[in-house]
């Protein structure tokens, strides 16, 4: 059961020697601790580090102490630890408390952003279902990426921004530290690869997808550079629990190139995401009929950002040979710029000038975008790559048909019912797919009843499968 | 432009058109076609069969440079909506770009059908020599003696593949430590070489700004395009590799998802690629074909070593080779050490290796803090190949702790001189030990490098053992890999 073992050398001699009853006083307790901990391993190394130095160690400075307290024993090594601390940098960090035995759910990003990603959204959700479990404690990170700091809750829910984290930075001896988004700050991920390496915790982290290792050329500068510390982070980590069978097979194929380093990597397991719905409530309607509809027109939804990776230009192409082919409808894109999307713009504004009944929208409020779904005759989201494709989902989700790929999670997504899959880097495939929607009430009405048969009442099931995973 | 600038780079146009229309069109053109209908009739002709092959074909003579993913699909859609009186309009807009970028107007262009490429960007124009170089130099020589096949380079302006001048080909073929780049190592015959159902060998890992045309040509252009696979030590070691080396490893991985086949330097390298192609079927994909051709253990061609000491060592000599990186783990080898002075043990460490200049401050430093305790330890920079035989040859045995290798040239080049290893029990130097000479550690356990160093330094049997099974080591030459990488390019597509 988690506790808190108390802050400082106090809490060293708690965890390390638990036989003792800590010292009166500082150098007292560090006495204690040269005395008693003998021959320590890379898990006593790290949690002295992390508590002395008030920084948590990156893996060369786990593995360098223990070279040190090898060749010239603990007391130079923790002398040295203390000095670090009165560098003046240092003097204003309080001292760390180590909690043992605790589930740490590491929702930094979700936690402190305005911005509501795909990641972000499961992260969140997976707190919000999980926030009253036993031991569970929600943690973001310093300014500098070096500290782990507990995340107040009821600013959490509420999304506010003063008070979110608290000030005293927390350690874990034993339990569970499981990391619910990526990361992309370096000092982050160096710790974070630390804690699953060294800290003796059960570590998960959930695998959304692969993105940039296996489609960087769809990705903005810089990314795949980052996700590479990120993986190498997760290559310590016990289990990754993958949102989809298709981002398994990725971290799966990056799994088998470990071997390498001579490293296992974690288990793979998925646990999909549910197909939520949304809320539309009446009062929206109106405004979503008004921005969204042309006349009577009935409306192809595309919902997601420019980028090449979602393959934009490709719906744009089909949607053009199907206008001249006299087809009568009207296309609705949902979703902001992005890297490279100039492209995808330019060609836009070409056939807005030409007259065809084609919108892009972003920054629409949630009601809205809901509405946007059950206003559609059918959504289309032939994208390249995706961990899950949320949008296939939330259309689904919405009772809506969706055109999507035929491969991956969108495939995966699509079996049950509810899709036409077409191959979208085929231009024909992707025009054949929503011509069949348009001229085919019947099988409009066919999967729209599929896609309603699959909705998931919230996130439930989901965080309670994750749990199990990752607590039995 | 000037008029007659112009009259030049349209002129050059009109070549480069005759010289892939035969392979677009059956019909034969009348001789006094001008620029403007021989343009309009191909791409009438592209557009009533656009397939992917001859699009990039066309975007590539009309560019007189290899056309990005973007413009072959941007013209193949052009295409389709065009009528076949704008046809031609289509494609100038969608090359509009690369045409931009190629800055020698007055292009012309051969083609090469049923022909194998081999892009030695590098080697052509550089004079460093380690790793992929070493490779390269050592193997090329072969290829051109038993294929002589047309080994290229890309044009300054990095838009398509030029032959070698004399001197870029010495660079790649004729290969001596210590040669000296050629005045203008930049200057290339001015003719385009464009592939058409050919071979594309890439045994390079290219650089970032080629990756764009090369992933094009190698989805698009019909091309068999092969690689050879060295390591994927940026993404599996991400941790100790600075983002930028990671960045562009992952685009790297951009060409290998549309390449044909991957010829891999080890087995554990095989794994590595396998292991991507394995992820690509989420985005429904199959990517290249992996084989696996290991490197030789032998020395490269042509090193004449450094004559013998004359007079003895005084203490054995424990070698390591490798850059100055973490990944290496010079610290392991260093804390090993130290555990055996401290035992009374006496022996030398020497330490060959550059990189960058902090990191080999820092582990300078180190090295100076031992040598003011009386230990035997250096660090040699600098070192040319004769004085590195030399090493390989004096030492009791070279130790070679590395925590991640796509091969590990130094075991298999200290095997090669019969000199016994110390080095890591997985990945691709487990692979090279299999054949005998080796002791197996694990990298991360100093206490197990010492137990290694300490079994050779005081068991001379174990030693003479160690020896004698390097010595008996099946022989194998750079001819015979050559050969053997051959043969994966050409051979799989039954």
């Amino acid at each position: 059961m988690s506790a808190s073992l108390g802050t400082g050398t106090r809490g060293l001699v708690r965890a390390l020697a638990p036989q003792l009853t800590p010292a009166s006083t500082e150098a007292g307790r560090i006495r204690q601790l040269i005395d008693n901990v003998t021959s320590p391993g890379s898990r006593e190394i790290w949690l002295l580090f992390a508590v002395l130095s008030r920084t948590l160690p990156t893996g060369p400075d786990v593995d360098n102490a223990l070279r040190g307290v090898r060749h010239d024993g603990l007391a130079p090594f923790v002398r040295e630890l203390l000095a670090v601390r009165r560098k003046p940098a240092q003097w204003l960090v309080p001292e760390i408390e180590i909690i043992a035995e605790p589930v740490l759910l590491d929702v930094h990003d979700s936690a402190s952003s305005r911005l509501m990603t795909g990641v972000q959204r499961v992260a969140r959700s997976i707190a919000l279902e999980w926030i009253e479990r036993p031991g569970v404690i929600l943690v973001g990170w310093s300014t500098r990426g070096t500290q782990m700091l507990r995340i107040n809750t009821d600013a959490f829910v509420s999304r506010a921004r003063r008070g979110l984290f608290a000030r005293r930075p927390i350690v874990p001896w034993g339990g569970h530290f499981v990391l619910a988004e990526l990361v992309t700050e370096p000092e982050r991920s160096a710790r974070t690869q630390a804690i699953a390496d060294s800290a003796g915790v059960r570590s998960a982290f959930v695998a959304n997808d692969a993105i940039p290792l296996t489609t960087a050329e769809t990705t903005g500068a810089g990314m795949p550079g980052v996700f590479a510390k990120y993986l190498a982070a997760a290559s310590r980590f016990d289990v990754a629990a993958c949102i989809s069978q298709a981002a398994a097979v990725e971290y799966a194929g990056w799994r088998e190139m470990l071997g390498s380093a001579g490293l296992t990597g974690p288990q793979i397991a998925v646990v999909p995401l549910p197909l939520a719905a949304g809320n539309a409530p009446a009062e929206s309607e109106a405004e979503a009929r008004a921005l969204l509809l042309t006349g009577d027109l009935p409306m192809v939804l595309v919902v997601g950002s420019h980028e090449p990776r979602k393959n934009h230009q490709a719906v744009l192409h089909a949607a053009e040979v199907l206008w001249r082919e006299g087809h009568e409808f009207s296309l609705v894109f949902i979703g902001g710029n992005a890297w490279n999307s100039a492209e995808f713009a330019l060609r836009l504004d070409e056939l807005q000038q030409a007259g065809r009944p084609v919108a892009s929208h972003s920054g629409l409020s949630e009601p809205v975008l809901w509405w946007a779904y059950r206003l559609a005759a059918f959504s289309v989201f032939p994208s390249l790559n995706e961990g899950f494709g949320l949008p296939v989902a939330e259309s689904l989700a919405s009772g809506v048909p969706a055109v999507t790929s035929n491969f991956g999670s969108m495939r995966e997504i699509a079996q049950a019912g509810g899709c036409v899959l077409v191959d979208p880097r085929s231009d024909a495939s992707i025009a054949e797919g929503m011509r069949s929607l348009l001229t085919d009430s019947e099988l409009r009405v066919t999967l729209g009843a599929q896609a309603t048969a699959r909705i998931e009442p919230g996130w439930g099931r989901y965080a309670d499968e994750l749990w199990h995973l990752v607590l039995d | 432009m000037s008029e007659q600038e112009t009259a030049v780079a349209v002129g050059a146009l009109r070549q480069r058109l005759r010289a892939v229309a035969p392979h677009l069109t059956t019909e034969v053109l009348p001789d006094d076609l001008g620029v403007g209908a021989l343009l309009a009739r191909l791409a009438e002709d592209v557009a009533g069969d656009p397939s992917d092959d001859r699009v990039w074909l066309l975007c590539t003579a009309v560019a007189g440079g290899y056309p990005s993913q973007a413009e072959v699909i941007a013209v193949r859609r052009g295409l389709e909506l065009a009528s076949p009186a704008t046809a031609f309009s289509a494609v100038l807009a969608g090359v509009a770009r690369t045409a931009a970028e190629q800055r020698e107007g007055d292009v012309e262009a051969v083609v090469l059908v049923g022909a194998t490429l081999v892009d030695v960007e590098f080697c052509a124009k550089h004079v460093h020599n380690t790793g992929i170089q070493r490779v390269v130099r050592s193997t090329m020589p072969t290829w051109q003696e038993d294929h002589a096949p047309r080994f290229v380079a890309w044009s300054n302006d990095l838009t398509g593949y030029r032959d070698l001048s004399p001197s870029q080909r010495s660079l790649v073929l004729e290969w001596t430590s210590g040669a000296s780049l050629p005045e203008d190592p930049h200057e290339h015959p001015p003719v385009l070489v464009i592939p058409w159902k050919s071979t594309i060998v890439i045994p390079e890992v290219p650089s970032a700004l080629l990756l764009e045309r090369q992933s094009a040509y190698a989805r698009f252009s019909g091309n068999r395009v092969g690689l050879v696979g060295y390591d994927a030590i940026p993404i599996v070691s991400a941790d100790y590799m600075v983002n930028e080396e990671s960045d562009r490893f992952a685009h790297y991985l951009g060409l290998v998802k549309n390449s044909h086949v991957i010829s891999c330097i080890s087995e554990t390298t095989g794994k590595e690629f396998a292991g991507f192609a394995t992820s690509l079927s989420a985005q429904g994909l199959a990517g290249p074909s992996v084989v696996v051709a290991p490197l030789p253990v032998a020395l490269p061609p042509k090193v004449t070593e450094t004559a013998v000491a004359t007079t003895p060592r005084e203490r054995p000599l424990v070698l390591m080779v490798g850059s100055i990186e973490p990944r290496k783990n010079q610290q392991a080898v260093l804390s090993a050490s130290r555990l055996l002075w401290a035992e009374g043990l006496d022996f030398e460490v020497l330490i060959i290796g550059g990189g960058t200049a902090w990191l080999v401050a820092e582990l300078d430093k180190d090295i100076r803090a031992l040598q003011r305790e009386g230990r035997h330890v250096s660090l040699g920079r600098g070192v040319s190949d004769a004085d590195l035989a030399a090493a390989y040859r004096d030492a009791s045995f070279v130790v070679f702790p590395s925590l991640q290798e796509g091969y590990g040239l130094p075991v298999a080049e200290a095997l090669a001189k019969g000199t016994p290893v110390i080095t890591t029990k997985y990945g691709s130097t487990a692979e090279i030990a299999a054949a005998g000479g080796c002791l197996l550690i694990d990298p991360r356990d100093d206490d197990d490098i010492a137990r290694a160093m300490r079994d050779i330094l005081t068991d001379n049997d174990l030693r003479e053992k160690l020896v004698a099974e390097a010595l008996a080591r099946p022989t194998e030459t750079w001819a015979g890999y050559a050969r053997q990488l051959w043969a994966d390019f050409h051979e799989v597509s039954a």
